[in-house]
């Protein structure tokens, strides 16, 4: 454990540390109202290599990811909000992207490593989460248990600690509290035709760079993926300490 | 106003620890819900500084509770009621449960563990602002010899004040999503939240300042209570006590209204 | 309030409780990865000798025990593939045994509300965390999750340069199946024959068998949570999280 470091980028890197568990914070809660906005406007860097990963693909670039995560979520808030004041006429009026949802994941479980250097860090996460709403256009609420693990890389741009990567792994869903998510699983595979499992994400799939799928939800025939392997001390953010390789694939 | 200070390296670490020691407070807080200990906890872990102590509160969806006095009649007399009022309702139906003392809070479980944690410490060093979410569960056993246990997934809102070196809560909210009986299927509910039989509101009472603070039928739409931003130093303006409240603007209709046109 | 630090001893003493913090994450990762058969080797004291590792109901004492827990849960994980692979051969009879560990079980035991304390002869810690889980192991039944309340409790030592555990302590309140209520009689999932093997299978014994924390029941007294740490000096002036 001893560090080369001097005292001073020991209290930096420390600091730095817990300034990323802040930036990873507000994504839960801008995240939980649906304040796309609020997230990538202002926590992520725009760095040309900035990404989002998710099962379905990776989003590169800063655009890439403003269209997938901001304009199209936006979208989708947009399209519920106009079926949900027919419905409910006390919704017209209120910022309809919270209104779609409280998507909240939970953060636990935090392995963090600040690169010797200063310039970055990196965490893995296990998110524990529910994702519920109350007035929608089915008339029923609902309350969705929706477990992933995250894998983040985050850099000090400009005096701050942004987002740089980040790669949602989703493991388990299942509804609050009715369902058992490893039962059902194995009788949809041992039922005499098989059905395809649940989507775990909302809305289509927003265009991606590197296709996927990324990631493998738990699945009784799959292995548990390491698809966001926990970060180990490090010099500095490169190829072999990220969570998103720094070049495209070959197409 | 934002906190945009350069620190030494000395007051970095300082507050680096502090970041950490108020972390740690609201764990300990987990587990002394947990053990049942709220008048330790009101006596460990919150302000105990005369003027801090007048202006404590204790808020949730429906209120706040202000001034330690009343939190205390909250928080420990009227639980300590209800759980001997239920002792006695268990043992009536069950006379193997005595009714003594050491039987108290038998067949109850209350886990109300944090996560996500966002702490600003004000720049002064002297206040701190924290957000945290808990997928929480009270479970209470009921004179049918089962225990009725409720999910309820919530906010915990924190001012903390720093009172001779030891960080102390000063004001809380809790503020529930929703609750959800475990075993039961949520979207069965009444779409609406019914402020007479939601537990959670009628374990709160009537609390000293009783207002509608977040209301859960638009979601976090209201955003209450906030995260906590970087700030230089404690207002009123940034409290999570009832003076730091502001209703959103631009409110508009409220649950069940304009339908009169119909 | 205690001994006061050097700005250097601050540092040290975040440091480690940083390095605990990961060192937990790291555990909870290799129980998702069906990798207990790695946690002794890299997590554990290898200096010294009261070795602990407990349950609800009983403890391993010693090196040897606990290595031959972890193991068991290798075997087992091993056992649940292998039953899967006959079960399912047209998706699963092509592996190799190698390819084939790791399919079935699913458990995850997140790490929360870390309390931890570091003695201030620095050669001993103390942590606290919460642990809101759900897991499947597969059972007889087949498949079925669980969601499980409780508390990782662990003593912690110096040796080499790095932390390692002696003492672990992990025990429930809540291991109840998905979708029933922790609060009422469990309607457990009717027998599968392609399961029945796991019947069979048995942990090592316990080096003490005993109650050391009884699960939720209604009629439960109120069971308090593993003793919170408290700043001390050096280890014999503080408890342990050890079982006798």
């Amino acid at each position: 454990m001893k560090s080369q470091l001097s005292l001073h980028e020991r209290i930096r890197n420390a600091n730095a540390s817990q300034e990323v568990e802040k930036v990873k914070a507000r994504h839960t809660y801008l995240h939980g109202r649906a304040d796309a906005t609020g997230e990538w406007a202002d926590i992520w860097s725009r760095d040309p290599n900035c990404s989002w990963a998710h099962i379905f693909g990776r989003m590169r670039g800063f655009d890439q990811v403003w269209y997938g995560s901001v304009a199209q979520y936006d979208k989708m808030s947009f399209e519920n909000a106009i079926e949900l004041m027919n419905i409910y006429p006390e919704t017209a009026g209120k910022d309809p992207r919270p209104l779609m949802e409280a998507s909240v994941h939970t953060l636990v479980t935090d392995i963090i490593e600040v690169a010797e250097d200063g310039m970055s860090a990196r965490g893995s996460f296990i998110t524990p989460g529910v994702i519920h709403s109350t007035l929608t256009t089915d008339q029923k609420k609902y309350c969705n248990v929706l477990w992933e693990r995250y894998g983040s890389d985050f850099v000090y741009e400009d005096g701050k600690w942004k987002y740089l990567h980040e790669q949602v792994c989703p493991d388990i869903l299942s509804r609050m509290d009715c369902l058992n998510w490893a039962a059902e699983e194995y009788a949809r595979i041992t039922a005499p035709e098989e059905k395809e499992a649940p989507p775990v994400t909302l809305g289509e799939a927003p265009p991606v760079t590197d296709p996927g799928p990324l990631h493998l939800p738990y699945s009784v025939l799959g292995k548990p993926q390491n698809t966001v392997p926990w970060p180990e001390p490090y010099h500095t953010l490169d190829d072999e300490n990220t969570y998103t390789s720094f070049v495209k694939p070959q197409e | 106003m934002a906190n945009s200070r350069q620190y030494t390296d000395e007051e970095l670490i300082q507050r680096v620890w502090d970041v950490e020691e108020i972390k740690k407070l609201i764990h300990k807080r987990v587990i002394y819900i947990a053990n049942e200990m709220r008048k330790e906890e009101l006596n460990d872990l919150w302000v105990q500084d005369p003027e801090h102590k007048k202006t404590a509160s204790f808020g949730r969806n429906t209120g706040y509770y202000t001034g330690m006095d009343a939190i205390y009649d909250y928080y420990v007399v009227h639980h300590q009621n209800e759980r001997e009022e239920q002792l006695k309702k268990l043992h009536a139906a069950n006379p193997a449960i005595a009714d003594i003392p050491q039987n108290l809070h038998i067949g109850c479980l209350s886990s109300h563990p944090v996560s996500t944690g966002l702490v600003e410490l004000a720049g002064d060093g002297k206040t701190a602002k924290g957000l945290w979410y808990a997928i929480a569960q009270e479970t209470e056993a009921q004179p049918d010899g089962t225990g009725k246990a409720l999910w309820m997934p919530e906010k915990i809102a924190v001012d903390f004040v720093k009172e001779n070196d030891d960080w102390k809560i000063w004001h809380i909210v809790v503020s529930t999503d929703l609750v959800s009986e475990a075993g039961e299927d949520y979207s069965e509910q009444e779409v609406y939240h019914n402020y007479e039989t939601n537990p959670v509101d009628v374990e709160f009472g009537t609390p000293t300042i009783a207002k509608l603070i977040h209301n859960t039928d638009f979601n976090w739409w209201d955003n209450y209570p906030p995260m906590p931003e970087a700030y230089e130093t404690f207002s009123d303006a940034v409290s999570y006590g009832p003076e730091g409240y502001v209703r959103p603007a631009l409110y508009g209709l409220d649950s069940k209204e304009g339908r009169n046109f119909r | 309030m205690g001994k006061t630090y050097s700005t250097e001893e601050l540092v040290s003493r975040w440091e480690d409780q940083r390095y605990m913090k990961n060192l937990m994450g790291k555990y909870a990762n290799c129980v998702i990865l069906n990798k207990e058969h790695e946690i002794f080797d890299r997590f554990w004291s290898k200096k010294e000798e009261n070795l602990c590792l407990s349950f609800n109901d009983g403890a391993y004492k010693g090196a040897e025990a606990i290595k031959a827990y972890y193991e068991a849960e290798y075997r087992r994980n091993d056992l649940v593939a292998h039953l899967l692979q006959k079960r399912f051969p047209e998706k699963l009879g092509s592996l190799s045994d190698e390819e084939l560990y790791g399919i079935g079980p699913f458990k995850v035991k997140p790490m929360s509300c870390p309390i931890i304390e570091i003695a201030e002869d620095h050669q001993t810690a103390k942590g606290l965390w919460y642990c809101q889980g759900a897991y499947n192991k597969v059972e007889g039944c087949g498949p079925v999750a669980r969601w499980t309340w409780g508390y990782f409790a662990v003593d912690f030592t110096y040796e080499d340069d790095e932390w390692k555990i002696f003492n672990l302590m992990y025990v429930n309140d809540i291991d109840c199946i998905c979708g029933q209520s922790w609060g009422k009689e469990e309607k457990p999932y009717p027998p599968l024959p392609e399961f029945q093997e796991l019947a069979d299978f048995k942990y090592p014994e316990y080096s003490v068998k005993k109650t050391i924390r009884l699960l939720y029941a209604p009629d439960r007294v109120l069971t308090k949570a593993p003793e919170i740490p408290v700043p001390y000096r050096t280890f014999a002036e503080t408890f342990s999280y050890g079982i006798c």
